[in-house]
């Protein structure tokens, strides 16, 4: 997803009044052309109406992409994760390492069953709505989960990545994993003050939401590969 | 919970109509979220400012033809997406019809109530009388838009296309819309 997104709220205020504004111009001009009223009031209501939808379309499609983005990798983080316990306790029981192995096991079965307890699935349809409805009241919560969740999520992973690291160099199967860097734990409460006091840094805060999964994803594909060539 | 996962893991059933539960639950979320509605068009509403340099009449005529359907059509079916979405329940299309009518006539009545108890300082009289008149011109309105909203949610879930529920919803919104306009003009 690029980062260009955050421009998308900002697009949406601009369409929003360059519409409206520019329907009154219009439907005033052609009302005084014909002497009735009816262009301003038909300007006013389509140009209300189409700047309307425009602005929530740019705003709320971002958050739309970004759960629905959220969503799709935890699902598949899900199985790739069983799809790894499964591998090891079966190439382990193969070879009769099985008690060399529970340790890494216990740990691996532990983080997995963590993460899906609390990586649950949040309908991007039911928040969009639930936030076009409160004017965006309800969408603090979706900023809330989509800071907080990449960052528990990336702790997750990586200490399972360890373990399976460990794991494959106990089969004798060496796995060497690139540098993963921590995405950084983003405090909530400050970005919504300084939000709330600037209006901007909604810009950046847009941003990290973008890129922090944007750097997991990279991390990740580099070890994935590394795993897929131990196989 | 009727779709239920099962605790023993075995395959989750489909659930083929809803249950007592879920009407319930449809009339009740459609009754109660007006609230949340008219709190969301409160915020809305200022919106419309600029149209007040032009024609200060024209402000209120933009609010109710625009921004009560934007808000309100979504706001109807939320009863119905909690189902769909959280509850993962999995219903034929006409049964989402269905709730999706009662979600509206929930709304209908619930609007009608507080705008009967809004002129009850007039005299009772007055009030039932509002309450029997939008009670047959807006609770029909309410019922038939929220229907076409439960129709698109049942569409969306036969198809997997969450697109599909946009159709019908607009033509929620454009029926509301144009009724609140003729509201206005007579």
């Amino acid at each position: 997803m690029s980062a260009l997104w955050i421009l998308s709220p900002l697009l949406g205020v601009v369409a929003f009044f360059g519409i409206l504004f520019g329907s009154l111009f219009l439907g005033g001009t052609l009302g005084r052309t014909s002497g009735t009223s009816l262009g301003l009031a038909g300007g006013a209501i389509a140009g209300f109406i189409a700047g309307i939808i425009i602005a929530i379309i740019l705003f709320v499609l971002p958050w739309y992409r970004l759960i629905k983005r959220r969503n799709g990798h935890f699902r598949r983080d899900r199985m790739l994760r069983e799809g790894l316990i499964n591998y090891v306790r079966g190439l382990a029981a193969e070879r009769g390492l099985e008690a060399k192995m529970t340790v890494e096991l216990a740990t691996m079965t532990a983080i997995h069953s963590e993460a899906n307890g609390e990586e649950d699935e949040k309908s991007p349809v039911l928040w969009v709505v639930l936030s076009i409805i409160t004017f965006g009241l309800l969408g603090l919560y979706v900023w809330y989960f989509l800071t907080k969740d990449p960052h528990k999520h990336d702790v997750k992973q990586l200490a399972f990545m360890q373990q399976v690291q460990s794991a494959f160099s106990k089969l004798e199967k060496t796995v060497v994993f690139p540098f993963w860097k921590s995405l950084p734990d983003r405090s909530y409460f400050l970005y919504l003050i300084l939000t709330w006091i600037t209006g901007l840094f909604s810009l950046y805060w847009n941003y990290v939401l973008i890129t922090d999964f944007n750097d997991h994803f990279k991390a990740q594909w580099q070890v994935e590969d590394q795993l897929l060539a131990n196989l | 919970m009727a779709s239920g996962g099962s605790a023993t893991g075995e395959p989750v059933e489909p659930v083929a109509h809803p249950k007592r539960a879920h009407y319930l639950i449809s009339l009740g979320m459609g009754a109660t979220v007006g609230f949340v509605a008219a709190f969301g068009e409160s915020f809305y509403a200022p919106l419309a400012f600029p149209v007040l340099i032009f024609s200060q009449a024209l402000f209120s005529i933009v609010v109710a033809v625009a921004v009560a359907p934007l808000v309100e059509e979504p706001a109807k079916s939320l009863g119905l997406l909690l189902l769909k979405e959280e509850e993962k329940l999995t219903f034929e299309i006409a049964d989402w019809t269905v709730l999706g009518a009662l979600s509206g006539i929930g709304f209908g009545f619930m609007e009608n109530v507080v705008y009967a108890l809004g002129v009850l300082g007039y005299g009772v009289n007055v009030s039932l009388t509002l309450f029997l008149m939008r009670g047959l011109l807006t609770a029909p309105l309410h019922g038939i838009t929220a229907t076409l909203t439960g129709f698109g949610i049942g569409l969306w879930q036969k198809s997997g296309n969450a697109r599909l529920l946009l159709i019908p919803l607009i033509a929620a919104m454009v029926i509301h819309g144009s009724f609140n306009l003729l509201a206005s003009i007579i």
